[in-house]
Order: C-alpha cells, then sequence, then structure tokens
C-alpha cells in the first residue's frame, strides 16, 4: 500500500470528499434530501444536468452548502479525436467556479464527432494514438478548470484489436502525462471482463499492477444486469439498477485493501428506490472501509516513523 | 488501426444507422458479446437516453400520444436531428418542428403547439428565479422591470388548457375541449420550482414579444398598434402588462440586470 496521499485535487476552499461511502444524488432525492439532510459522508452529481442557472442549480447549490460535492461529468467526451466541446467544457467551468466541488471527472471514453453527440460513453481503442489524442483533451479540460480531474473506466460491451496497451498501461500513462487521477469504477471492471471474456479478478489484478496507488482518487460501485443470450454467452449491462453484487463487493474489498480507503461512491440510475436503500448500500461499502482504515492509519505511522 | 477520427465517424453511423455491418468492419477483438449485441446496447443506451430526456422535457406530448408511440416519434426525430451537445436537458429544439411536419401525427394539428408550450416552460424553468430582472427604458422618464425568465408566446391551438386537463388528469376537460384554430398569446416566468402562466391580449403579445426581442419600446408599440387607434392599442397593453403582476413600472434607470 502506498503511503502517498490519493489524488484528490480539492479546489481551494471546498469542503474535501473524505474517505467514506458518498451517494449518487439523483432527482427524485432532492426533495427528500433538502427537508430532511440525511446523514451522507459526500454526494455526487452529474453536472450536465445543472448547468443552466435555473431551479435545479439553485437546489444543487442549497444540498452542497451541507455535504461535500463531487461533479462526475458525462459529456466532455475525453477520448474524441476532434477534441472537447469548448461551449460545453466553458459551462462545466462555469458550474465549478458556483459549486466548488471537490472532485471533479469523466470518462475513459468519447461520445462525440464533428456535429453529432453521441448520450452514451463509447470505447476508445489504446493505442498511441488515442493517447495522445486523450492526453491533449485531459490537458485542455484540467486548464480551462485549474484543477487536476479523475478519470475512470467504462464499461465496454467490445475490445479493439491491434492496440499498443491495456487499459490500466492506457490509464496510466495519462496520469504520467497529464497529472490526472483515476476514477476505478469496480462494477465496470466486473461488467467489461465479462464481456471480452476476461476473468474479473485477472482484470483487476491488471489494472491494480499498472496503476500507482496514489493515483486512484475515487471508487465507484453500483449494481448491474444479466441477459443469458440464446448462443450461451452472458451478457452483462452497466444498467446502475440494482444493489451492488456480491462478486463486485468482493473485488471493492481486494482493492482497498490493496490501495487502502478510498471516497466510495454508490450509483444508481434506473428503478431508483427509496434513499434509505442506497444510505444501505453506502453502509455495506463503509463496513469494508472501516475494516482496513485502521490498517491504513498504522501503516502510516510506521512510514512516518520510518522516515 | 485505422485512424482515430476515421473510427469514430464508423462508429457512430454504426449506432444511428443500425448498421452492424459497419461496426464488425470495425478492428474488434474476438469477444464473448457478438456485434450485433453490442450494437444492440450502445443502440439501446443512446435511444433511450434521448427519449427519457425528450419525454422530461415534452410530458404533455408523452401523455398525449402515449408512451409507445411517444419513443417511436422520438426515435425517428433523434435519427433525422442527432443531438449536437453533450448537455441531455438542451437537447429537443426543434422536436416542435419536427412534429409539426412528421406525417404520422398530421391530423393531430394541435400537437407542436402542445410541443412549443412544453419546450417554452421547460426552459422558463431552466432561467434565473422572478426575484431576478431586467429593465427595458419605454422613454426618458420610465421602465419597465421584467423578470429575466419573462417570455411570450403565441399559440395557434389551446395547449395550455389541453396541458392543463393532462396535468389535472381530468378526461372530461379534455374531451370538452376546442381543437379548432384559436390564436392566443401566453406569457410565462419562472417562480420558484414553477413556471407561472397567463393568458394576455395580442397587443400585449406583440408589444412584450417586440420588446424581449430588444427592438426597443417605440418598435414595440408600433408593431403593437398596427391598424388601431393608438389610444385603443396603449389601453390593451396598459391593462394586461403594464398593471399586471408580473413586471414593475419603475422610473428611469439605464437598462441592465437586477437580482
Amino acid at each position: 500500500m502506498s503511503s502517498q496521499s490519493p489524488v484528490q485535487a480539492v479546489a481551494h476552499g471546498a469542503s474535501p470528499v473524505p474517505a467514506k461511502a458518498g451517494i449518487g444524488l439523483r432527482f427524485p432525492h432532492h426533495d427528500f434530501v433538502l427537508a430532511k439532510r440525511p446523514a451522507a459522508a459526500w454526494f455526487e452529481v452529474h453536472p450536465e444536468n445543472y448547468l443552466s442557472e435555473g431551479a435545479a442549480a439553485e437546489i444543487l447549490s442549497d444540498i452542497r452548502a451541507d455535504y461535500p460535492l463531487s461533479l462526475h461529468a458525462t459529456g466532455l467526451s475525453l477520448g474524441s479525436a476532434s477534441g472537447v466541446d469548448e461551449d460545453h467544457l466553458n459551462a462545466i467551468a462555469d458550474l465549478c467556479r458556483r459549486m466548488n466541488p471537490a472532485l471533479v471527472s469523466d470518462h475513459l471514453s468519447w461520445s462525440a464527432v464533428p456535429g453529432i453527440h453521441l448520450p452514451d460513453l463509447l470505447p476508445i481503442p489504446y493505442t498511441f494514438e488515442a493517447l495522445r489524442i486523450f492526453a491533449r483533451n485531459v490537458d485542455r479540460v484540467q486548464n480551462a478548470l485549474g484543477r487536476s480531474i479523475l478519470i475512470e473506466n467504462p464499461s465496454v460491451y467490445l475490445a479493439f484489436d491491434e492496440q499498443d496497451m491495456s487499459e490500466g498501461e492506457f490509464l496510466n500513462a495519462l496520469v504520467q502525462s497529464t497529472g490526472c487521477g483515476v476514477l476505478l469504477d469496480v462494477n465496470n471492471i466486473a461488467v467489461s471482463a465479462s464481456n471480452t471474456g476476461i476473468d474479473a479478478r485477472d482484470c483487476l489484478a491488471q489494472f491494480l499492477s499498472a496503476l500507482p496507488a496514489y493515483a486512484i482518487g475515487e471508487i465507484h460501485l453500483a449494481g448491474h444486469a444479466e441477459r443469458h443470450l440464446p448462443d450461451g454467452a452472458t451478457l452483462c449491462i452497466d444498467d446502475h439498477g440494482s444493489p451492488v453484487g456480491a462478486n463486485v463487493l468482493s473485488l471493492y474489498e481486494t482493492v482497498i485493501q490493496h490501495i487502502g480507503p478510498r471516497p466510495t461512491l454508490i450509483e444508481w440510475d434506473t428503478n431508483i428506490p427509496a434513499f434509505e436503500i442506497l444510505a444501505g448500500e453506502a453502509r455495506k461499502a463503509d463496513a469494508v472501509l472501516s475494516r482496513y482504515s485502521k490498517t491504513a492509519t498504522r501503516r502510516e505511522h510506521a512510514d512516518a516513523a520510518a522516515g | 488501426m485505422l485512424p482515430l477520427a476515421d473510427l469514430q465517424r464508423d462508429f457512430v453511423r454504426a449506432v444511428l444507422d443500425a448498421d452492424t455491418g459497419r461496426l464488425a468492419a470495425l478492428p474488434l477483438r474476438e469477444s464473448t458479446i457478438a456485434p450485433a449485441v453490442a450494437l444492440g446496447v450502445y443502440r439501446n443506451t443512446v435511444f433511450g437516453a434521448l427519449a427519457n430526456a425528450l419525454r422530461v422535457t415534452f410530458p404533455t406530448v408523452d401523455k398525449l400520444v402515449g408512451e409507445e408511440f411517444f419513443d417511436h416519434l422520438s426515435a425517428a426525430f433523434v435519427e433525422a436531428h442527432p443531438p449536437s451537445r453533450g448537455a441531455l436537458s438542451l437537447f429537443g429544439d426543434g422536436f416542435a418542428d419536427f412534429i409539426q411536419t412528421y406525417a404520422p401525427v398530421a391530423e393531430l394539428h394541435y400537437l407542436a403547439d402542445v410541443a412549443r408550450l412544453d419546450h417554452l416552460i421547460d426552459r422558463t424553468l431552466a432561467k434565473p428565479d422572478v426575484s431576478v430582472t431586467r429593465l427595458y427604458a419605454l422613454d426618458a422618464n420610465v421602465s419597465l422591470e421584467i423578470p429575466k425568465s419573462l417570455c411570450a408566446i403565441r399559440l395557434e391551438y389551446p395547449a395550455d388548457q389541453i396541458r392543463d386537463a393532462l396535468e389535472a388528469g381530468d378526461d372530461d376537460a379534455l374531451g370538452r375541449i376546442d381543437l379548432s384554430p384559436n390564436p392566443h398569446w401566453l406569457v410565462l416566468w419562472r417562480a420558484g420550482r414553477s413556471v407561472m402562466l397567463r393568458a394576455i391580449n395580442d397587443r400585449a403579445g406583440i408589444f412584450l414579444s417586440v420588446l424581449l426581442a430588444g427592438s426597443g419600446a417605440e418598435a414595440a408599440f408600433a408593431l403593437a398598434a398596427a391598424d388601431a387607434a393608438p389610444e385603443a392599442a396603449m389601453s390593451a397593453i396598459q391593462t394586461d402588462i403594464f398593471a399586471s403582476n408580473f413586471v414593475r413600472v419603475v422610473e428611469f434607470k439605464s437598462e441592465r440586470e437586477f437580482s
């Protein structure tokens, strides 16, 4: 386990996101959170839902006053060969100025070609050309925001041939060249591994060996759906519509054991349940985090004592 | 490996056109999931997300035509006008005009107006609250203080009545609405988490829309007073705008925003 601090890139004055389980805040829970101010270590939202100066942004501003906040973008299309949409980037930068989030992130994917933006996280080939383009786009975003961002590994349903490196190596190269951090989505590792015919534990091991622990600044957990196909294959769909599966929780424990406690988000985006269900999922993650927080603290003291 | 720009162009076309052959022609690694299945997942995500975004913006259209037809309508719109921006909340400009020309709903003459009103309500909710205002000079001494969110729309059909009846779940009221053309003006503005609607007379509607477009009070009044005695036009504007509760007539200040 590394003794270096994980990438947080906390803006001046922002409440840091603690190494505890937070909750992905969606519109159906706005009223509940505003009225009850439930216990939650932190919230994460998609900034694309709050870009206007209207009612939604006012609600977020109100909630943000009481909870640490992370902005998890879906629309920057960092892997686009055509570059980053400057209008969209400016809107995100403006929201960051207004909300002062502790963390900002987007995905290791692309969504746009000139004139068309598809609302999905599409796969990129892990080639040197894609790496140059992705790094250029991350630099552009980080310069505009004046801070480091985290890049999340996405779920994929196909993989490209003729690649120059693995996903973990690609992310590590990005970290080294841009100073960005990594948002490790453990559910996405399970989904992608299954869909591309790789063992999930082997896939996770590749990530953990390729990435320095300090680079991983946040973790995502979610549920996924499994569909058995007529040809005998199993299709995993990253639908964020169910509790975190036992296999994903087990992978998560391996991650925390390896890198130490990290801010961990519970994502639930379809068939959204009552807030208390999400809080229950967060408690599961907190139970894992608490098992390793004492170990991490002892190790940090030992490292400090050893000079 | 293809240049990334070419790969991405082909990928987008494969998703939008349901073209498995184009996707399979990309340098894909052999996998447990066939390209056709993978393409189905990407298409479901894209078209599902866009249909849901349109459903949020156009709730009255959705209620009128039903979920299944709305999905069909939104898919046709997406194929003709795929989104160009990264914020789903901004998707839907042009949906009303698309409905106006979409043959399967040609008999629902009022549907495009229903979409226009839905769209304007959604966009008004995304504007600053009523307390944020802007001054428009009426003359050298007097200005009109107007909420920045305020806008005016001329509807050909009773889209507002349709929306009210559907929101109330009142099928009897819906059935009683006269669906023949009935041009009228509405003003909308945001108050907290609601959008307020108010009917105004034609001359007030013309005056306000021209003023909000930035053409100045003199031009706005000239257009509003066309084919009418100036006193009658001023009286109509006085009644529905100057004396309303959504604007304030104030002593002149330079034109700017207040909050």
